[in-house]
């Protein structure tokens, strides 16, 4: 191998054979990974087979990326025009090649020349800020890239790096009164560049909620009928409830009449009881002592009164003691006429119960019809915020056709599903994240000679489209581009887009390009979810989540957590205990599945977000049920992710803090994936990896580490920043929205250092931030604890 | 013990002294009265709700209470939280983090089965602080004399003496005397004591609180 390539000078077809022979060994390992990592056997045999480059042929490994890289950068800027503004899609291409020669030089010691790539990085920076001008600033690129090209060809023929050209650079930056330090602080490329054209183009009050919206006629007159509608319910609804405070109140007359008759009988059988009692008592008694006799005898001659017992009347010991004469008769016809009266009490009580129901009936009829009319001007007014995805797509396009890419060969932008509608609120919210997204795609000016071939011989075509659908409450859209693209957003755009509760993910699209799946909410209505229990607690897992519910009782995946675990609650221990359910996640590679105690219905409830003191991984919200109870509304796929990532932290920390010692894996073989698009820097990393006994894959961008990532997850991965197709943040971001990725150590090799970076990376999932040239023993100790862990 | 109110500390000039002197005892005893009858212009009360904390009493006041409500049967609880955070409730349609004020500010737990939700409100963040019971209202003047005493601190004060609102330097100083169950562990929000019962700056410990609740789940 070291006698293919000549030192002094690299061909293009040099370096075809040299990424044949990559493609080659990537191949390999893609199309045998499953059968490797299955057989350790048969890994170790072909791992025997492989051959490790020599010292020499990783220099001229070296050489021969330097010498492509500042080839890219001398060719970019031969195309910079020197005009008031420089382009900033060229501008970005020299910054990303300067970034990534920066760090190839560094691993491999070529400090003089890692320095010149980073002046080179900083250049761009300070043009972009504006704070050197196009003209200046272009001449002190072509002096940088010169300088490159003469140091590179200096360490060929010397194999030392010639110090003195960096010093004159320098010296020429003080000429042109370039302070080259200054770029090191601020915002990378030409994602500032975007957002200063974002903040152009878009006020600080774009963002904030619109003071109108936008209505169909049509459905606003719908709206205006439901609501008469729901208007003249009114009356109804006020006559039913008078009717039944009507009903109530002869209802109170009835009962009120029945306590009336219950006192005059009441009153009519204890006088009759008394007379007949004093009756009785007349004709049987007489006083015991002979001398009160005497007295009322004699008492009755002078007054000519009988005497009369006014002892108490002595209540009859039983009903049948009382005797009705003739002479009772008037009294029996009164006692009749209570009786009659009371039945007539009695019936009316009934009728007015009757009533009572009829008016309860009717008022129940009428007041579910006016929570069915209160429902349709419910729906109308969400129909009302409803809008055409349409209104979007003239930016995008615009967005796609003024861009770097458009600029340099011909873009179509296609569109399916235009007339599909949003609320109008959450498309407000979308249009910045998509118009970021579009920007940071197309602005990849492509260095190949052709992508997509075109339908005219001869010309370049790149393809774009967006194609929209909705089913139920949800819309689908996938922006898809055929060609290479720009990242780096990703983080961001997820982000508006989980605030949305909604998803993204990135997949290879048919062209060979990558496309981005987003799922929405159609409106702010409710959301449809499994109401679950987990210990104590109830929550919501929205359907869109779950792909089957399993019983439990049959072979369960690998990977099954139980939800009171991801939520940090208490296990509810009963005494019986029975199988439980168990979700299956809708994942796209190996099943993940989440236990719960029960799942206790459907629920379809509006989400309410958190306030921001209250936001938690993996909780996408509340809502509210009839009770006023709280619900949390759980992201599963974000809570295995932070679950995963709580229990590797406490792992790695138990462990270095228990065992100091260097012990290399010799029995298990573990695999490693590294993503990095610089040839030099992964066969580098493959040597030591594979020498020190792990299993190792490569991927060259964003994409691939993706796919290669979800097509058999490795033990760990060894992640770079700059990346085309998708940035390492990009992976980072989308293997959050893979639960079965949880699990894979990733490690951050980059050649960014500053702590923004650092903490970024730590905030989108990576437990190590190393930063290149990184020594062997720190990246295989590092890697041992992680692995361990 | 301060039993008294304090006495401002006016100066006097050699005149004013001068004439104090050449009063008669009952021209000197009418004065004093005279002065003594006089209510500071400045001197404002505000009216606090007194609420059982288990080990103890707070003062909070009425001006910051949005509601007084009992608090639903069960809590949510919130992944992350606080130990002194038992969960969020509902109230007037959104979610809002529930406070066990007593194992807050003291550390200690105490039965809560009986408990009312004050529901305070500072900076557009309502909060729920969960104390077991609540008493009377109770003014408290506030005067630009206030000062601290130890007295202060450890006991009570007459019922129209104004509040020591720069007890918390006092709490927090290492000089200050060993926790008592009448005093808290955690100072911030609480300005102070009056009659053996804090006062607590809500603005302040809704803060503290709002902060801690938010590194909670940072640190987890």
């Amino acid at each position: 191998m070291n006698d293919i390539f000549n030192q002094d000078e690299l061909s293009a077809e040099d370096l075809a054979i040299l990424q044949a022979f990559d493609e080659m060994d990537m191949g390999s390992w893609e199309g045998e990974g499953a059968q490797k990592d299955t057989s350790t056997q048969a890994a170790g045999e072909e791992e025997a087979s492989e051959k490790f480059l020599t010292p020499e042929e990783m220099l001229v490994l070296f050489v021969g990326e330097a010498d492509e890289d500042i080839t890219a950068i001398r060719r970019t800027l031969q195309q910079l025009e020197p005009d008031d503004h420089l382009d900033a899609a060229h501008l970005q291409v020299i910054q990303r090649t300067a970034h990534k020669l920066k760090g190839t030089s560094g691993a491999i010691g070529c400090m003089a020349m890692s320095t010149i790539a980073r002046h080179l990085e900083n250049l761009v920076k300070q043009i972009i800020n504006g704070t050197i001008v196009p003209f200046i600033g272009l001449n002190a690129l072509v002096q940088t890239a010169h300088a490159l090209e003469k140091t590179l060809i200096s360490f060929v023929t010397n194999g030392e790096e010639s110090s003195s050209l960096l010093a004159e650079l320098e010296t020429e930056y003080k000429a042109l009164n370039i302070d080259i330090a200054a770029g090191s602080a601020t915002k990378p490329g030409y994602a500032q560049h975007v957002e200063e054209e974002q903040a152009k183009e878009s006020p600080a009050q774009e963002h904030q909620p619109a003071p109108f919206v936008r209505v169909d006629v049509h459905r606003f007159e719908q709206l205006v009928q439901h609501s008469e509608r729901l208007a003249e319910l009114s009356n109804p609804l006020e006559n039913a409830q008078a009717e039944v405070e009507k009903a109530l109140q002869e209802l109170h007359v009835a009962e009120a009449r029945l306590r009336h008759m219950e006192g005059l009988l009441a009153t009519q059988l204890a006088t009759k009881r008394f007379d007949a009692m004093a009756a009785q008592s007349a004709s049987d008694e007489r006083p015991t002592s002979t001398l009160v006799a005497r007295i009322l005898d004699e008492s009755a001659q002078r007054t000519g009164k009988l005497y009369q017992h006014k002892s108490k009347a002595q209540p009859p010991k039983s009903a049948d003691s009382l005797q009705w004469d003739d002479l009772e008769i008037d009294r029996f016809t009164e006692s009749d006429f209570l009786v009659q009266s009371l039945n007539e009490a009695v019936a009316d009580v009934t009728t007015a119960s009757s009533q009572l129901r009829t008016a309860i009936a009717q008022l129940n009829c009428i007041t579910r019809q006016h929570i069915d009319q209160a429902t349709n001007v419910r729906n109308d007014t969400l129909l009302l915020r409803l809008t055409p995805i349409s209104t979007l797509l003239t930016g995008i396009e615009r967005a796609v056709m003024m861009s770097p890419l458009a600029q340099q060969q011909r873009v179509l932008f296609e569109v399916e599903g235009a007339a599909t509608e949003i609320d109008q609120d959450i498309l407000e919210e979308l249009k910045h994240p998509l118009l970021q997204l579009v920007r940071t795609c197309t602005a990849h000016r492509s260095t190949a000679p052709e992508e997509v071939d075109g339908e005219e011989s001869g010309n370049t075509v790149s393809r774009t489209w967006l194609h929209a659908g909705a089913i139920g409450n949800e819309v689908t859209i996938e922006v898809g581009f055929s060609m290479v693209v720009g990242g780096g957003v990703l983080d961001e755009v997820q982000e508006a887009i989980r605030r949305l509760n909604g998803t993204i993910v990135a997949r290879r699209n048919s062209l060979g390009g990558v496309s981005f799946h987003l799922r929405l909410p159609r409106s702010q209505g409710a959301l449809q979810g499994f109401l679950v229990k987990t210990g104590s607690h109830h929550v919501v897992v929205p359907f869109s989540q779950v792909q089957r519910i399993d019983d439990g009782k049959q072979t369960l995946p690998e990977h099954l957590y139980t939800l009171h675990s991801l939520l940090g609650v208490p296990a509810e221990h009963s005494a019986v205990e029975g199988v439980r359910p168990v979700l299956i996640l809708a994942t796209e590679a190996h099943p993940m599945a989440v236990q719960v105690d029960d799942i206790l219905g459907e629920v379809k409830l509006v989400v309410k977000p958190l306030a921001p003191h209250l936001r938690r991984p993996g909780i996408a919200g509340v809502v509210i049920d009839a009770m006023s109870n709280i619900l949390l509304v759980v992201d599963l796929p974000g809570l295995i992710n932070h679950y995963e990532m709580q229990e590797s932290t406490i792992k790695i920390a138990a462990i270095r803090k228990s065992d100091k010692q260097v012990q290399y894996p010799t029995q298990t073989r573990q695999s490693i994936l590294i993503a990095d698009d610089s040839v030099y820097i992964r066969k580098s990393l493959r040597q030591t990896l594979t020498y020190a006994g792990y299993q190792v894959r490569e991927a060259d961008d964003g994409m691939k580490t993706l796919e290669s990532l979800l097509d058999n997850p490795p033990h760990a991965l060894l992640l770079d920043i700059e990346m085309p197709n998708l940035s390492g943040y990009d992976v980072l971001s989308m293997m959050r929205v893979h639960p079965e990725l949880a699990r894979v150590k990733t490690i951050m090799l980059t050649s960014r250092s500053s702590e923004k970076h650092q903490e970024k990376a730590r905030e989108l999932g990576a437990q190590v931030f190393l930063t290149k040239p990184c020594p062997q023993d720190l990246l295989l100790e590092t890697l041992r604890s992680l692995l361990r862990s | 013990m301060n039993k008294h109110p304090k006495a401002s500390a006016i100066p006097l000039d050699i005149t004013q002294l001068q004439n104090l002197e050449q009063l008669r005892d009952d021209e000197f005893w009418d004065y004093a009265r005279a002065l003594a009858r006089q209510v500071p212009a400045a001197a404002q009360s505000e009216d606090y709700l007194e609420c059982a904390l288990g080990t103890g009493t707070c003062l909070i006041p009425l001006t910051m209470l949005n509601e007084v409500v009992l608090p639903p049967h069960r809590l949510t609880l919130l992944p992350a939280t606080p130990e002194w955070m038992p969960g969020i409730v509902a109230w007037r349609g959104e979610a809002i983090a529930v406070i066990d004020l007593t194992l807050y500010l003291s550390g200690h737990a105490v039965d809560l089965s009986n408990a009312i939700l004050l529901i305070v409100n500072h900076a557009n963040i309502p909060i729920g602080l969960l104390v077991p019971s609540i008493g009377q209202t109770t003014p408290i003047l506030q005067g630009p004399q206030d000062t601290l005493s130890a007295d202060d601190i450890a006991g009570s004060t007459g019922p129209t003496a104004p509040a020591d609102f720069s007890a918390l330097a006092a709490l927090a100083a290492p000089k200050a005397p060993a926790p008592t169950p009448h005093m808290p562990s955690r100072t911030a929000g609480v300005k102070g004591m009056q009659q053996g019962a804090l006062v607590l700056d809500v603005p302040i410990l809704l803060a503290d609180v709002v902060q801690r609740i938010e590194t909670a789940a940072a640190n987890e």
